[in-house]
C-alpha cells in the first residue's frame, strides 16, 4: 500500500509507533523512526522493526521538544530519503496526577512533547510536503483529548490541542494536496498502559464494547489507511480506535 | 531583467510547475495564482535563496514591486 513512499514517525520504537513502522515496512515503505535517544533498548526494537534487514529503515535520536534539533534532525532525514510523504506524530509522555499534584515540570513536559513537539515536527517536515505537492500527516491524539480523564488534566489537554493543531493544519494545507488527521487510541496494550494493575484493568475493560484492551497493531492498521492513498478524501478527521470505550 | 528578479520568477514559476516565460512580473500575484498561504511559502523560499530579510506589505501586489523592494533593503 505505500510503496516508493518514505515515512517519518515520531516514538517509532516502542507500543504503536514500532508496530506502525513494522506495518510501514511490510507495505514496502522506506521508514525514518525518531527516539529520543539512542539506546540499546533501541536498536533492540528496529531489530523487531525490521527482522529482514530491508535497508529501508533509518533511526534518528531526537528530543522532539528541542525545536532546534527536531530542525537540524528534519533536514538529516529529508537528504538521506530524498522525500518525505508521511508523517506519523506518535510520540508522547504521561505524567499522571490529579491537578493540585502535577508539578511545573509534569504540565510542561507533557506539553513539550506531546503538543510542541508534534508542532515542531510538522513544521519542520511541511515545507517539504508543499514542494512536493502532497503528503499525509497523522497526529496521535488520545480518547481522553475528546472525553477528558481524571488524574490526566495536562495529558488531556496535549492530546485535545493536538486535535485543534490536526484540524488548523487539514485546513491550511489541504489545497496542497497534504492530508492531516488524528487518531484517538483508547486503552491499548503499552508501556503506557503497563502502570495498570489488575483491578484497574478490569475495570477500564467493563466501560469497552469490545472487552479487551486494543493492541498496537490495531491503532497501526487505521495509521497504515490513513497513510495511504486509499483515504485520500479524508482529511481533518479524529477517528477512535477504542473499542467503543467513548460511544 | 536583473538578477533579483530573474531568482523570484525562477522560484515562481517552479512553485507553479510553469515555464518561467508563463510568469507575468507585472500582473499581481493572485492573478499569477498565487493565494496568502503561496505568497507566505515562497516569501520564506525567496529570503532563503536571496539570504535576505524583508517585511511583505499590501502594497507589494506583484513580482516588480517585490524585487524592488529586495533591491531597496540591500
Amino acid at each position: 500500500m505505500l510503496e516508493g513512499k518514505c515515512a517519518v514517525i515520531t516514538g517509532g520504537t516502542r507500543g504503536i509507533g514500532k508496530a506502525a513502522a513494522r506495518l510501514f515496512l511490510l507495505n514496502k515503505a522506506s521508514v525514518a523512526v525518531i527516539a529520543t535517544k539512542d539506546s540499546e533498548e533501541a536498536r533492540n526494537a528496529l531489530k523487531e522493526i525490521d527482522p529482514e534487514g530491508t535497508g529501508r529503515l533509518f533511526f534518528y535520536a531526537c528530543d522532539i521538544s528541542d525545536f532546534d534539533a527536531v530542525e537540524e534532525t528534519a533536514k538529516k532525514i529529508t537528504a538521506d530519503l530524498g522525500k518525505i510523504d508521511i508523517l506519523v506524530n506518535n510520540a508522547g509522555i504521561t505524567r499522571d496526577n490529579i491537578l493540585p499534584g502535577l508539578s511545573k515540570e509534569d504540565i510542561d513536559s507533557v506539553i513539550d512533547i506531546n503538543l510542541k513537539g508534534t508542532m515542531y515536527v510538522t513544521k519542520a517536515f511541511i515545507r517539504g510536503m508543499v514542494r512536493q505537492k502532497g503528503g499525509s500527516i497523522i497526529n496521535m491524539s488520545s480518547v481522553v483529548g475528546l472525553m477528558g480523564n481524571k488524574g490526566q488534566t495536562n495529558y488531556a489537554a496535549s492530546k485535545a490541542g493536538i486535535i485543534g493543531f490536526t484540524k488548523a493544519v487539514a485546513r491550511e494545507y489541504g489545497r496542497k494536496n497534504i492530508r492531516c488527521n488524528a487518531i484517538a487510541p483508547g486503552f491499548i496494550e503499552t508501556r503506557m498502559t503497563d502502570a495498570l494493575n489488575e483491578e484497574q484493568r478490569s475495570e477500564i475493560i467493563k466501560t469497552l464494547a469490545i472487552e479487551r484492551l486494543g493492541k498496537p497493531q490495531d491503532v497501526a492498521e487505521l495509521a497504515l489507511f490513513l497513510a495511504s492513498d486509499r483515504s485520500s478524501y479524508i482529511t481533518g478527521e479524529v477517528i477512535k480506535v477504542d473499542g467503543g470505550m467513548y460511544v | 531583467m536583473n538578477e533579483t528578479k530573474e531568482t523570484i520568477v525562477r522560484i515562481i514559476a517552479e512553485y507553479l510547475d510553469k515555464d518561467a516565460s508563463e510568469i507575468s512580473t507585472s500582473d499581481n500575484f493572485t492573478d499569477i495564482g498565487l493565494d496568502s498561504l503561496d505568497i507566505m511559502e515562497l516569501v520564506m523560499q525567496i529570503q532563503e535563496e536571496l539570504d535576505c530579510k524583508f517585511e511583505l506589505s499590501q502594497d507589494i501586489t506583484n513580482i516588480d514591486k517585490l524585487a524592488e523592494l529586495i533591491e531597496s533593503n540591500k
